[in-house]
């Protein structure tokens, strides 16, 4: 008798250790907010739809697929060619901010030395400066920059972004092809084109962590 | 029940403490014959050997690729980034070289293509790690 009681004690206690520690063990660290700072390049998976990894190894393939290209090299043997990015078309399902992708484009070709742009989406605000400078009588007509002398684009830079979007109750899975090309406006000519894929997918994990 | 307990005691000690390992493998490129490799996480050592550095110019940049081939039966999860250096070996500055992801299948070769962002990055190093599971986090 003593020792079923002794027994029924243990049972008691161990089970209410256990929820205890359980309790514990699911709000455990959940309860305190915690502020830090990540690693911008880091590789983000928090869900299937286009991230900052995507967007870093999309810019970072075209660049360096458009600078090692004999083409380009042919094309910047003696000159810096001058692009203007028109636009990546988004036929995805998703909202993507596609100039995000073409300005860290630009900005890693321009930071190689080898090109120039010419800024479309800045043209009003030069012309609305210009203007001021040639119209206003509050500049000095000798410093102010005259129309007419800016320079034209010799090459423009555009692309597509594509996605196919899979999914049944346990797997999801989205391709997305990126495609873009050099076009030469004088004679039209498509001068350089690549593309690159990206393939994720989201399976249910074995342990619901 | 007598296993319970301990268990979940080491499930919450171990949820406190989620560090991912950022440990793995890496080479530098100190000039053009001269590489260093470096292997700082034993473990992924074991599974992952970096067996040819090939360095040449491609248009006035500094083209590099790398070979990894895998010592292990099963796929790996791991992740690659390039780091560019000057001739004084001073870091390129604004070169944000992403962290790529890449599935290694079981004893596989794999060549792992790097281009410097400028003509003057003419030496590099570059990381290669696990991707950091859950199961990895509760090591110490």
């Amino acid at each position: 008798m003593n020792t079923l009681n002794k027994m029924a004690t243990f049972n008691k206690l161990t089970g209410l250790a256990l929820i205890g520690l359980s309790t514990l063990a699911l709000s455990g660290c959940a309860n305190k907010a915690v502020v830090s700072y990540g690693d911008a390049q880091a590789i983000e998976t928090t869900d299937i739809n286009f991230g900052s990894t995507d967007l870093q190894k999309v810019a970072s393939q075209m660049t360096d697929s458009l600078l090692a290209s004999p083409v380009i090299g042919t094309m910047t043997a003696n000159t810096r060619p001058i692009v203007f990015v028109e636009r990546i078309k988004n036929k995805t399902s998703e909202h993507i901010d596609t100039e995000s992708i073409t300005d860290s484009i630009s900005t890693q070709l321009l930071r190689s030395g080898k090109f120039r742009f010419v800024d479309m989406g800045r043209v009003e605000a030069a012309r609305e400066q210009l203007t001021f400078q040639n119209e206003d009588a509050l500049v000095n007509p000798a410093t102010a920059v005259a129309f007419g002398q800016q320079v034209g684009a010799q090459y423009m830079l555009y692309g597509n972004l594509s996605s196919i979007v899979k999914s049944n109750a346990d797997k999801a899975d989205v391709y997305y092809k990126f495609t873009m090309r050099l076009m030469d406006l004088k004679s039209g000519l498509v001068e350089w084109a690549d593309e690159t894929e990206i393939r994720k997918t989201r399976e249910k994990s074995t342990f619901g962590w | 029940m007598k296993i319970l307990i301990p268990l979940l005691s080491v499930c919450l000690l171990a949820a406190c403490s989620s560090r991912p390992v950022t440990s793995g493998i890496s080479v530098e490129q100190h000039s053009h014959y001269q590489q260093q490799l470096k292997v700082s996480n034993p473990e992924l050592g074991k599974k992952l050997a970096i067996i040819d550095v090939k360095t040449r110019q491609t248009n006035e940049l500094t083209d590099v690729v790398v070979t990894l081939t895998s010592q292990y039966k099963k796929s790996q999860y791991l992740q690659y980034q390039f780091t560019w250096y000057d001739k004084d070996g001073f870091v390129i500055k604004g070169n944000h070289s992403p962290w790529q992801a890449l599935n290694l299948f079981g004893f596989a070769n794999i060549q792992l293509p790097g281009l410097a962002p400028t003509s003057n990055a003419v030496t590099f190093s570059l990381a290669v790690r696990e991707v950091s599971t859950q199961a990895q986090e509760f090591e110490d």
